[in-house]
């Protein structure tokens, strides 16, 4: 079977500089998958390719199976492939109902599945835990929060793929936690997440499969247990702090 | 052979002086961010003080070259930096362009001030009876000067910015500003010499371009916006293609100008046109902008949600107020008070376009006389299709100038459409009439002068008197601000707000940005249309130069001060430019005493660009402030019912003395006082009901204003997200 999301030898120069060296990576439906890295390491650069906003220099993604590497961002995101951002993208001239509205209604008009978008809006508001924000516009709320208003925008897709770029960045320690329930309920019904964050905690509670990036290039594979113990991982990225997480 | 040796001779004199205007603006955009509309503005300015001095003061050649290029015009520049740009900083692209677009338009209004129109003798500086020949083909000093200075510019440009301190600081405080100031350099420094030499290469190319054409402000200043076309060819950065652009570009003009039959009027007409076409063209082929996420600050501008009530109320004033004034106007005011409505729905045109999508047009007067001509030729007998004609075909056209809007965005985007509305300007309204597909249909511009626009015949309504179009004019503008609105409120409305604020985010969630951009230029086009059949039909019969581009100008300025993203905003614009239009024939201004009637004729020019340059950065528009100044008024009964007796009071007096000035005046003053008395027993109320309540102390002063509570202690650990260790503290205290 294939997975969801398969990003496929994929390399990304700008000028002379190789910012992704020929990456593989997997994302397979009810899994959340980590991609963990050093700052600079490729991370985002590889989210950008897989969802369309830079054309790899070489390589393919495929969204369960189909290439969609000559597909536009619009038309990879009606494919169910979702993301979100490392510095906020949201449309702070909205509300956080907006927010949600825009993308619920964009996904009824292409998805042609007869559901009424406002109706689902507060449930997917209310499943991020800001039910109580909802007429708030999205440039007062605080960072954690402008976090979560992105993830609800989006579910608003009810993407097959879902890419989170640092979401845990500005949560406290609850929010965190709430965020890592709401992470495995999404595979728990069937979403191929691909996680990419700093707080290695999280990391390794919520991922069943991990990727370690470094100067562009895969250094390591495996369960969090097998990536906490791999020596390649401990020199080049964690050091020894990874051991007693 | 001679003749193409000849037209080579003259296409690269002119590419040289395109090359100094250009390489000016480059060096500005390159060290500070800021596109200079402005640029051709001052260079007409530096060449009507050359000519100031040099013919009509008789100084000497020498003497008034280093006046004006090496006092006035690096001076100027300087003051234009410390004074308009330096607050630039850190604004949007919008901000940016209203503020140099206005300084273009009030610097052409001071001309016009300054220097009466009329013909200029003016011959070049140096060597224009004298010259050499190339290969049998006479050379003229002075072309060869043009050619020299082109070259000693590129040579000294050079130099300043490689090979000097000031020259390496410009070039890093581009960079990055906060960085550059770290490691010791004064970016606003850099940015005054960037500003000052910017000018003083503005001001060179006005010089060199003297007796080519009449020294005409207007001409002038578009003349050397041709120039514009070389930066694009170098990106607005490189200075060297910028050098080839610009040779290329005077190469093309005089190759055209040599061997286009001057006998047909399509190819006379081609030749001055070609500049603005190369640089539509060049703006096509450029590389499309990539989406990029770039991170969403904090927005500053705030256009609340507009509501059916409020529409209601709003359309009930301007209608209400429309057929309250009949009685009391004059023909000739009713005229006034149309072309106020025509102008308002054109600014309603920028409502969806740049106050909802963000994506910038220059070029809706053109289409609004593309919606004039359209009426004009197709709405015979004065029939609604006509309308229907108009707007479709302003739809089409554009949607044809969003196609460099699908590629490109910013500054780019409002080059792509001002050079479409000066080549409409230059070519298209000046063709002859012709027939459609072979058929027995003409079509007819303003080729022959002016064409007539028939009164709307509205089956069987004829609006042919001045007062039935005025009100023809209120009920399409509630009409057209209805459909705004509506677009605000429907999902297109907030898929359009999501695309000003990041493309990037919309195309990841599935978001068409293609069909999105088409359809708000059509729908914006269409307004246009509707604005520009309008006043058509207000003026009857209609020239090229009611739809000029710098006629388009104050509209797009105004639209902004006003408050682009409000209905209120639009006829803000509508109101000023109608007022400033009309104020000349105005009694007051009329009068010789203190020389009002030169004073305001020659300041109903300039003020849209004063206020643009004073407004601009101002997002949310004069229309948010008046709102927010009047808005008390219906907040108190007691004020509202004497807003409503005064009123009638002042127009039942209007209708007795048959003056509707006594009503503009007396509603004036009503609602002055209304809004200062309404403002003045509402904070009497709150002060009253806030006056028992203890005054609240911020968190901050919290053990030192008054004791340090458990609230307190969780309201810190709340806010540094400590919220489960406020409960383990909270239960050991």
């Amino acid at each position: 079977m294939n997975a969801a999301l398969e990003a496929h030898d994929i390399t990304m120069r700008f000028g002379g500089n190789i910012a992704v060296d020929a990456v593989s990576l997997n994302a397979e439906a009810g899994r959340v998958t980590g991609l963990i890295g050093p700052n600079g390491a490729g991370k985002t650069t590889l989210f950008n390719t897989i969802c369309g906003l830079l054309t790899p220099t070489s390589g393919a993604v495929y969204l369960s199976g189909t290439n969609v590497t000559k597909l536009k961002p619009f038309k990879r995101a009606r494919q169910g492939l979702a993301r979100t951002f490392q510095r906020l993208e949201l449309w702070s001239l909205l509300t956080v109902r907006e927010n949600v509205t825009v993308a619920a209604e964009l996904r009824a008009r292409y998805g042609k599945d007869g559901n009424d978008p406002r109706s689902e809006v507060e449930a997917i508001i209310d499943s991020v835990g800001l039910s109580s924000k909802i007429d708030a516009r999205v440039d007062e709320l605080p960072t954690g929060q402008a976090r979560l208003v992105e993830i609800a925008r989006a579910l608003a897709t009810k993407p097959s793929v879902l890419l989170l770029d640092e979401p845990a960045s500005g949560l406290d320690d609850r929010e965190t936690d709430q965020l890592g329930n709401l992470l495995r309920t999404l595979a728990s019904q069937g979403m191929a997440v691909l996680l990419v964050e700093h707080d290695v905690e999280l990391v390794m509670q919520v991922c069943d499969f991990i990727y370690v990036l470094d100067f562009g290039r895969i250094i390591a594979t495996g369960t969090a247990d097998q990536v906490r113990r791999d020596e390649a991982v401990l020199a080049a990225y964690l050091g020894s702090n990874m051991g007693t997480t | 052979m001679h003749d193409f040796l000849s037209f080579t001779i003259t296409g690269l004199a002119l590419g040289a002086v395109y090359a100094i205007g250009a390489s000016g603006l480059v060096l500005t955009y390159t060290t500070t961010g800021i596109f200079n509309f402005s640029h051709g503005a001052i260079g007409m300015l530096g060449a009507f003080c050359y000519w100031e001095f040099r013919f009509a003061m008789g100084w000497p050649a020498w003497l008034a070259l280093i006046v004006v290029l090496f006092v006035l015009a690096p001076l100027f520049g300087a003051l234009l930096e410390l004074v308009v740009f330096r607050g630039l900083q850190g604004t949007s692209e919008a901000v940016k362009l209203v503020v140099t677009v206005s300084l273009l338009f009030s610097m052409i209004g001071l001309a016009n001030w300054i220097w009466k129109p009329g013909a200029r003798a003016a011959t070049p500086f140096f060597g224009n009876d004298h010259g050499f020949t190339i290969a049998g083909v006479p050379v003229r000093w002075f072309e060869a000067t043009r050619f020299l200075c082109a070259i000693a510019v590129a040579g000294l440009l050079w130099y300043l910015l490689y090979r000097t301190r000031i020259g390496v600081a410009m070039r890093a405080s581009v960079d990055d500003r906060p960085l550059a100031s770290l490691n010791g350099a004064r970016p606003d420094r850099s940015a005054m010499w960037a500003w000052a030499i910017g000018c003083m290469l503005a001001a060179l190319a006005g010089v060199l371009l003297l007796g080519d054409i009449n020294l005409d402000p207007t001409l002038f200043a578009l003349l050397i916006v041709n120039s514009y076309a070389a930066a694009i060819f170098g990106r607005l950065r490189n200075l060297p293609a910028t050098f080839l652009g610009a040779g290329a570009l005077g190469l093309l003009v005089a190759y055209l100008s040599g061997y286009l039959p001057t006998s047909s009027v399509y190819w006379s007409t081609f030749a001055p046109a070609s500049p603005v076409i190369v640089l539509f063209i060049v703006l096509l082929a450029l590389p499309s902008s990539r989406l990029r996420a770039h991170g969403v600050t904090r927005a500053r501008e705030f256009f609340p949600m507009p509501t059916w009530r409020g529409v209601a109320m709003f359309s009930a004033i301007v209608v209400g107020g429309t057929f309250l004034a009949l009685p009391l106007i004059t023909n000739s005011n009713a005229i006034s008070a149309s072309k106020l409505f025509a102008y308002s729905i054109v600014a309603l045109s920028l409502v969806p376009l740049i106050g909802l999508a963000g994506q910038v047009s220059l070029a809706q007067f053109s289409l609004a006389g593309i919606g004039a001509v359209a009426f004009a030729n197709l709405g015979k007998g004065g029939s609604p299709m006509g309308l229907v004609w108009a707007i479709v075909f302003s739809m089409i056209v554009g949607a044809l100038i969003a196609l460099p809007a699908l590629r490109l965005s910013g500054i780019y985007l409002a080059l792509a459409t001002a050079a479409f509305a000066v080549f409409m300007d230059e070519w298209v309204w000046q063709l002859p009439p012709f027939h459609i597909f072979g058929t027995h249909e003409t079509v007819s511009f303003f080729g022959t002068g002016s064409i007539s626009v028939p009164a709307l015949n509205l089956f069987g309504l004829h609006f042919d008197t001045e007062k039935k179009q005025m009100v023809l004019g209120a009920i399409l503008f509630v009409l057209a601000a209805a459909l705004v609105v509506w677009i605000r409120r429907s999902s297109m409305g907030r898929r359009l707000l999501a695309m000003k604020d990041s493309e990037a985010a919309c195309a990841t969630v599935g978001m068409n940005l293609t069909s999105t951009k088409l359809a708000v230029f059509a729908i914006s086009a269409g307004i246009a249309g509707l604005g520009g059949a309008y006043l058509g039909i207000v003026n009857s019969t209609t020239t090229s130069s009611d739809w000029s581009f710098t006629l388009g100008l104050p509209i797009f300025m105004l639209g902004v001060v006003g408050g682009i993203g409000r209905v209120g905003g639009a006829l803000f614009a509508g109101v000023s430019f109608a007022a400033l239009q009309a104020m000349p024939a105005w009694p007051l201004f009329q009068s010789r005493f203190l020389h009002f009637d030169t004073w305001y004729s020659n300041l109903s020019t300039t003020t849209p660009g004063f206020m643009g340059v004073a407004l601009g950065r101002n997002p949310n528009g004069a229309a948010a402030d008046m709102r927010e100044g009047f808005e008390p008024i219906l907040k108190s009964r007691v004020v509202t019912g004497s807003v409503g007796v005064f009123v009638a009071l002042a127009w039942l007096i209007a209708w007795r003395r048959h003056s509707g000035w006594d009503f503009v005046i007396g509603i004036t003053i009503v609602l002055l006082a209304a809004a200062g008395a309404a403002t003045g027993i509402l904070a009497k109320k709150m002060r009253a009901a806030t006056a028992h309540e203890p005054k609240p102390i911020p968190i901050e002063w919290a053990g030192i204003d008054r004791p340090f509570t458990l609230a307190d202690r969780e309201a810190f650990d709340r806010e540094l997200g400590y919220t489960e260790v406020v409960v383990t503290v909270g239960s050991e205290t």
